[in-house]
């Protein structure tokens, strides 16, 4: 059984006298325990709609949102979804509770009625995972905005869900701040087997999950692994960049100059240096990504081979501001 | 021109939870400038150039800041004088609209300058206008029910309506999706040909590579240095002091540049690179 279900999800916000505004349209995904997923798409295209159905502070208007098989409609369920479910939102300010940081992060795992001693560890772990340790005592009121977005993001690492749910929780950190909870969010996807659903702007944050859905305008455009780099449209079309190692090698490609589809700056480097030398690509960059699965959209055209030039010579020419 | 000198600020003067916040920082911003601030979470940005439009006050014994001939460490600076000419947009502006219609929200500002009724509505056209929305589509609209790429430009309208000579933005791209974060560089640039001097905070080393001519680097609370993008981004070790990351671009230049190819290390922005490339494979 999937550790989160959609099923045909609707969801509309009311907006205006009698009009609503469609948030989500017969969204259906499953994500399984130890999954990492990231979750892309623009502004406005029902991200955050899908994290806050996923533990159940909106129930759906059409279809289920199911946790372990039970519905976030069951209100009986819900002490024990939230459990299961820990949801980082993008303002840290709607999610402090308390006057003090360690009390703040001790909030989740008190109400889980775990010993003092544990609470005590977790709270100490948690602050150690986002880098805070040393504001235990400050008031969180007095923090800059990325330092309250770490004691979020470690109030709910205290809590040790089964899947976390990161909403473009990092959008407030310097990179550094960036790649360190980018890194623990890996560490515990990767030893402890907790899954992540990350949902992000940064193009190079989502190439580094294993899997990756794209929403757009409300319906789930595509939902594959990384190949989908392979198909660089699928992410245009719903308005979202690449990543630069692609958006470059999309570009490099419209001037004639072929690195494969690399998905990060070794990959880049390695390829692009292997082209200026007039040497064949290593096979590593070229095979870096496999056939894309699952782009949902018919129009797409499939990567097979080295796929269709024109288009994406085309789409090397819409890069260009 | 903004002139800070030993500027220091501590929060909660003798409380158990007093922070020093800003150590003896001195800079200055000349006009014209597309000044850079950058520094890890906490490093005391946003608490130094809250000083700029006297929202936090210079403290007693703290040093000076002067903006043009205003001095704000003095007891009594002309506020209004100095926010018609400083505007300031804070993180995440658009959680500040407030009136039920674009046009009043944006007029706010004038109104409270002492702008004439006319005045204010041509002030709002205009900087509606300015930041790329239809005036006639969303002037009777709510704010709200706007995206948040729209949102986050009628809060700069807002700001923009009170015709600042000097625009202070808070991180102004983030949490917008990479189209929204482009666009709204472009109409950053399109304002500073109006507004002539920008202060951008940002953690988007591409961003501030690409538009600043200087940079100030931050560090707990002090002002470590103020370099060219060149300069910073084209030397390694003052990158290691500063602790700073390079932007993307910058560091797949310098490992190609590493690895042999004949590419510049201290490369800025991607049109660069890919001429940079082409040049290299075309030479080879």
């Amino acid at each position: 059984m999937a550790l989160l279900e959609f099923k045909n999800v609707d969801y509309s916000y009311p907006s205006g006298d009698d009009d609503f505004v469609r948030a989500l349209a017969s969204a259906s995904l499953a994500v399984d325990r130890g999954e990492f997923v990231a979750l892309v798409g623009c502004n406005g295209s029902g991200k955050s709609t899908l994290a806050r159905l996923a533990n159940g502070l909106i129930t759906p208007d059409g279809g289920e949102v199911l946790v372990d098989g039970k519905p976030t409609s069951d209100k009986s369920a819900l002490y024990d979804i939230r459990r299961k479910i820990g949801v980082v939102f993008q303002n840290p300010d709607n999610q402090m509770v308390t006057t003090v940081v360690e009390d703040d992060i001790a909030f989740g795992p008190e109400n889980l009625g775990l010993p003092p001693t544990e609470i005590r560890e977790r709270v100490d772990w948690a602050l150690d995972c986002v880098g805070m340790r040393e504001y235990a005592k400050s008031g969180p009121f007095r923090l800059s905005g990325g330092q309250k977005q770490r004691i979020a993001i470690a109030g709910v690492l205290a809590i040790k869900p089964e899947l976390m749910i990161l909403d473009e929780a990092t959008g407030m950190l310097d990179p550094e701040g960036r790649r360190e909870v980018m890194n623990v969010v890996k560490r515990l996807n990767r030893d402890e087997g907790r899954a992540v659903v990350m949902i992000t702007h940064f193009m190079e944050e989502a190439a580094e999950a294993d899997r990756i859905i794209i929403l757009d305008r409300g319906e789930i455009v595509a939902d594959g692994g990384r190949g989908l780099f392979k198909t660089p449209e699928v992410f245009t079309r719903a308005g979202l960049d690449l990543p630069l190692p692609v958006r470059l090698s999309v570009a490099l490609r419209a001037r004639g100059i072929e690195v494969g589809t690399p998905l990060d700056a070794d990959e880049f480097v390695a390829a692009t240096l292997a082209a200026i030398s007039a040497e064949p690509i290593p096979p590593q960059a070229a095979d870096a990504c496999a056939k894309p699965e699952n782009v949902l959209t018919d129009d797409v055209p499939q990567a097979d081979g080295e796929g269709d030039a024109e288009t994406e010579a085309e789409n090397g020419g819409e890069d260009e501001p | 021109m903004i002139s800070v000198q030993k500027l220091s600020y501590v929060y909660s003067p003798k409380t158990p939870f007093t922070t020093q916040a800003l150590f003896d920082v001195n800079m200055r911003i000349e006009d014209g400038d597309f000044f850079g601030i950058i520094g890890s979470t906490g490093a005391g940005k946003s608490t130094l150039v809250s000083h700029f439009n006297a929202l936090t006050r210079v403290q007693k014994n703290s040093g000076t800041v002067i903006v043009d001939d205003m001095d704000l460490s003095a007891k009594k600076p002309d506020l209004n004088r100095l926010r018609a000419k400083v505007g300031m947009v804070f993180q995440y502006p658009e959680h500040q609209l407030f009136d039920d219609t674009v046009e009043k929200d944006v007029r706010f500002g004038p109104k409270n300058l002492g702008a004439s009724a006319d005045e204010q509505r041509a002030l709002a056209k205009q900087a509606i206008e300015l930041v790329g929305l239809d005036y006639g589509a969303v002037a009777e609209r709510s704010p709200f029910e706007l995206s948040g790429g729209q949102k986050r430009r009628v809060a700069l309208a807002g700001v923009i309506a009170m015709k600042p000579q000097i625009l202070i933005l808070d991180e102004p791209t983030a949490g917008l999706d990479p189209v929204g974060k482009r666009e709204i560089m472009e109409l950053i640039v399109r304002i500073k040909a109006v507004c002539p001097t920008v202060v951008m905070i940002s953690h988007n080393m591409d961003e501030i590579a690409s538009y600043c001519n200087r940079i100030a680097v931050m560090s707990r609370g002090r002002v470590i240095g103020v370099f060219t993008p060149r300069e910073l981004f084209g030397s390694r070790e003052l990158l290691a002091d500063c602790d700073v990351k390079l932007p993307l671009v910058t560091e797949i230049a310098a490992r190609l540049c590493d690895g042999g190819a004949e590419i510049a290390h201290d490369i800025l922005t991607e049109d660069e690179l890919l001429d940079a490339i082409e040049k290299a494979v075309k030479h080879a």
